[in-house]
């Protein structure tokens, strides 16, 4: 019994604690972290299995120094950004974007979209996931 | 096959009344399970890594360790590809034509056991008199028989086990038993013995879905390890044939670099 025990838990903690994805791991994002980032497309790739797309952030007046760079932003699928109202025309190169996403933990130029701020002040979500001010209960 | 999945969907959607018709009481009519679903999040959980956060902790006999993963949130997460047929496809093979993601699927997720704890991708019900279809357009089907069969013995484990079910009412009660050994959300473990019991509950307008997933296993578990997964139709969109929801397969082929592409931090224009 010990030793079957220990084996269904030896295999549990290998199955569940390893970051497969479905195309890679996301652990390099420090998904606790909320950062906004206020800049400009640069590129634009509306594609599977991730949407990525480059925003160029400038040193100014009311920018967070740390933002300031050009930043890789990555996506969810076509079709989860798509249901969360995104489409292939949603940005363009040279669009000015606001967004919210979770920084790379090592500090390099990446991030992991959680929401982009229209000019109206709506969001559209990457995902499903929202903040505890946007649930619908 | 691209095309023919979508064709497949969309058929399935015209079709309009489900092919059963379950138990239903006398007089308002009844919300159907059929159709295209989405999960949501009614919790706030700030990212998708935190969907996991809201599942309570499995309470584990002494002796069985918690799995350290948090299975169950966006789904990024599963099991390494210890079943080598749950590798990557070969090269120019799109992954779902093979009913396992591209980049190796494992008993986390591969051939319909990503159904079993949905991710955020569009999910599917095909209601008919026998068995319930539930497919995702991430990949992979699972078949919830209601023909009265009962659990072959012997009967080999798989991702997604073998599931039997019947309707309770308006609500759709499926038990599964016969995975390959894996983790379960909230920490909790899973073995061929173990049975899962999800009973799939819709609101009285028909536009949202509950599914309570029960774990029980008088060798792993304390008490029965139960949490919920909530959805809503998927959103409509508009055509000159009139609002449908859909569902599309995500594309993927691993023979794309792209698809295997991370993170790539830009040049930098500014210092």
């Amino acid at each position: 019994m010990r030793i079957r025990r220990i084996g269904i838990a030896i295999v549990g903690v290998a199955l569940a604690s390893v970051s497969l994805g479905a195309h890679h791991s996301f652990a390099m994002f420090d998904m606790e972290r909320n950062v906004e980032y206020s800049g400009v497309i640069t590129e634009w790739k509306w594609q599977n299995p991730h949407v990525h797309f480059n925003v160029l952030v400038k040193p100014a007046a009311g920018i967070d120094p740390k933002t300031a760079g050009t930043w890789d932003v990555e996506g969810g699928s076509i079709n989860i950004m798509s249901r969360q109202g995104w489409t292939r025309a949603s940005y363009k190169v040279g669009d000015p974007v606001r967004l919210v996403g979770h920084p790379m933990k090592d500090g390099s130029k990446g991030i992991s979209l959680f929401y982009a701020i229209r000019p109206d002040g709506s969001r559209l979500y990457h995902d499903i996931a929202r903040p505890k001010d946007d649930v619908k209960k | 096959m691209r095309g023919s999945l979508v064709v497949l969907f969309t058929a399935v959607q015209m079709v309009g009344a489900p092919l059963y018709i379950h138990a239903q009481s006398p007089g308002a009519p009844q919300p159907h399970l059929e159709g295209d679903w989405v999960r949501v999040d009614p919790d706030g959980v700030n990212s998708f890594d935190g969907l996991s956060a809201v599942v309570p902790p499995a309470q584990l006999l002494p002796g069985v360790s918690a799995a350290a993963g948090r299975g169950g949130g966006r789904g990024r997460r599963g099991a390494p590809p210890t079943d080598p047929s749950a590798g990557p496809n070969p090269e120019g093979v799109p992954y779902i034509v093979v009913a396992q993601p591209c980049a190796g699927g494992g008993p986390g997720r591969s051939n319909g056991a990503l159904l079993v704890n949905p991710d955020s991708g569009g999910v599917h019900f095909i209601e008919q008199k026998d068995e319930v279809i539930f497919a995702g357009e991430r990949g992979g089907v699972r078949h919830i028989y209601l023909d009265g069969r009962v659990h072959p013995n012997p009967w080999t484990p798989t991702p997604a086990g073998h599931s039997v079910g019947h309707y309770d009412g308006n609500t759709l009660v499926a038990e599964t038993i016969g995975f390959m050994p894996g983790g379960v959300p909230g920490g909790g473990v899973r073995s061929p013995q173990t049975r899962l019991v999800e009973r799939f509950v819709m609101s009285p307008d028909g536009g949202r879905l509950t599914i309570t997933y029960t774990w029980d296993d008088p060798k792993i578990y304390q008490k029965p390890h139960e949490y919920r997964y909530y959805f809503e139709r998927a959103p409509k969109i508009e055509s000159k044939a009139g609002k449908f929801s859909y569902a599309l397969e995500e594309w993927c082929d691993a023979g794309d670099p792209i698809e295997q592409q991370p993170i790539v931090p830009p040049k930098q224009i500014i210092k």
